[in-house]
């Protein structure tokens, strides 16, 4: 075969290529719910957990001063989800840390083996309820937490209608709350109690 | 039908293209009713993961599955991409009233193993949607493409 001709050989693989170069501009593969960019919201009417997952505090308060400034240690943090004005959920406390994490689930084994009633997977989980409906929010408090009264870090204001599904985390420049991770996943409709 | 030939060739090289790149699996894992309750727990679980025979090769030799790779890979790609060539090559052979070369009379030959990897398709679908629980496999468009190249290509060369 000549030149050409081999050259010709190579016109269907080089369509090929070519379908595959258009795919890999174009096509952008889409994992809903994951991390920092999940891009597909809750649905009106549905019930969802919404927990935090995780909240960074600045170096210093709002006032320019140091968290906990009398003992020098680092800040408390304690995180308050509030709904229709009510508080809904209360996370565990973290000690001296600037950032915080809280899993999905905390289990008190020595509860679950002693206590005398079952507990359901639901109750298990560290997250509040919402049913989701129009032009309604949830306001998200962080506090550092004290023995005499808790020092509030900041505020954030979330639309429920616009809550992101899955992890996302939303940075935030100045003092107070520097990332706010939100978990939320839809609940299902029965859980089995562990007994 | 010269024109013809050479644009079912060049169809099934786009049918082709198609076919490897987009998805030819949409996998949606589940567990049943408790499938939100895991996400609690595993936010990512239960993504719906789009998977193209391309990045199921790239998966493969990723996860060390080098043989299967191999074999996909061979089967797949390589020998269908050959195969057109050969064809567009008699094609241009028949056009010029020559006799075609020899590798297309081999290609004849070897054309039914270009029907292994639609058995592969076919046995991850069978095999996956036959697991216990609620997850659901269906078979993305990227699969039909490269059925309907391979279908193209049997045409073409009868």
């Amino acid at each position: 075969m000549t030149r050409k001709r081999w050259f010709q050989f190579l016109i269907p693989a080089a369509i090929v290529a070519l379908v595959g170069v258009v795919f890999a501009i174009f096509a952008s593969p889409t994992t809903p719910g994951s991390g920092a960019g999940s891009s597909m919201n809750v649905t009106l009417g549905k019930d969802y957990y919404v927990g935090v997952a995780l909240v960074e505090l600045s170096e210093k308060d709002e006032n320019g001063e140091a968290w906990d400034s009398y003992n020098g240690t680092g800040p408390d943090i304690v995180v308050d989800i509030y709904w229709k004005g009510n508080r809904i959920f209360r996370s565990t406390t973290k000690e001296d840390s600037f950032v915080a994490k809280w899993s999905s689930s905390e289990l008190d084994l020595k509860e679950i083996a002693l206590g005398s009633q079952s507990t359901s997977a639901d109750g298990l989980i560290q997250a509040a309820r919402l049913n989701i409906k129009e032009k309604e929010s949830i306001e998200i408090q962080v506090f550092d937490s004290d023995i005499g009264g808790d020092d509030q870090a900041g505020t954030k204001v979330f639309r429920t209608s616009e809550l992101p599904l899955g992890e996302t985390t939303h940075s935030y420049k100045g003092s107070g709350i520097r990332r706010l991770g939100l978990r939320v996943v839809e609940m299902p409709i029965s859980d089995g109690a562990l007994e | 039908m010269r024109l013809h030939l050479h644009l079912m060739i060049l169809l099934s090289s786009v049918l082709l293209g198609f076919g490897l790149f987009a998805p030819a699996l949409i996998i949606t894992p589940g567990l049943g009713e408790m499938t939100p309750l895991i996400r609690v727990f595993r936010p990512d679980f239960g993504a719906v993961q789009r998977v193209s025979i391309f990045s199921g090769i790239g998966t493969l030799f990723e996860e060390g599955h080098t043989v299967i790779a191999v074999l996909i890979l061979s089967f797949s790609i390589l020998f269908p991409l050959w195969k057109l060539g050969v064809l567009w090559a008699a094609a241009e052979a028949k056009r010029r009233g020559e006799e075609p070369h020899e590798l297309f009379h081999l290609s004849l030959k070897l054309g039914k193993y270009s029907m292994l990897d639609v058995l592969v398709l076919a046995l991850i679908v069978i095999s996956a949607t036959g697991l216990p629980g609620s997850s659901d496999v269906a078979v993305g468009w990227g699969a039909y493409a490269f059925a309907a190249s391979v279908i193209l290509t049997l045409i073409v060369k009868v």
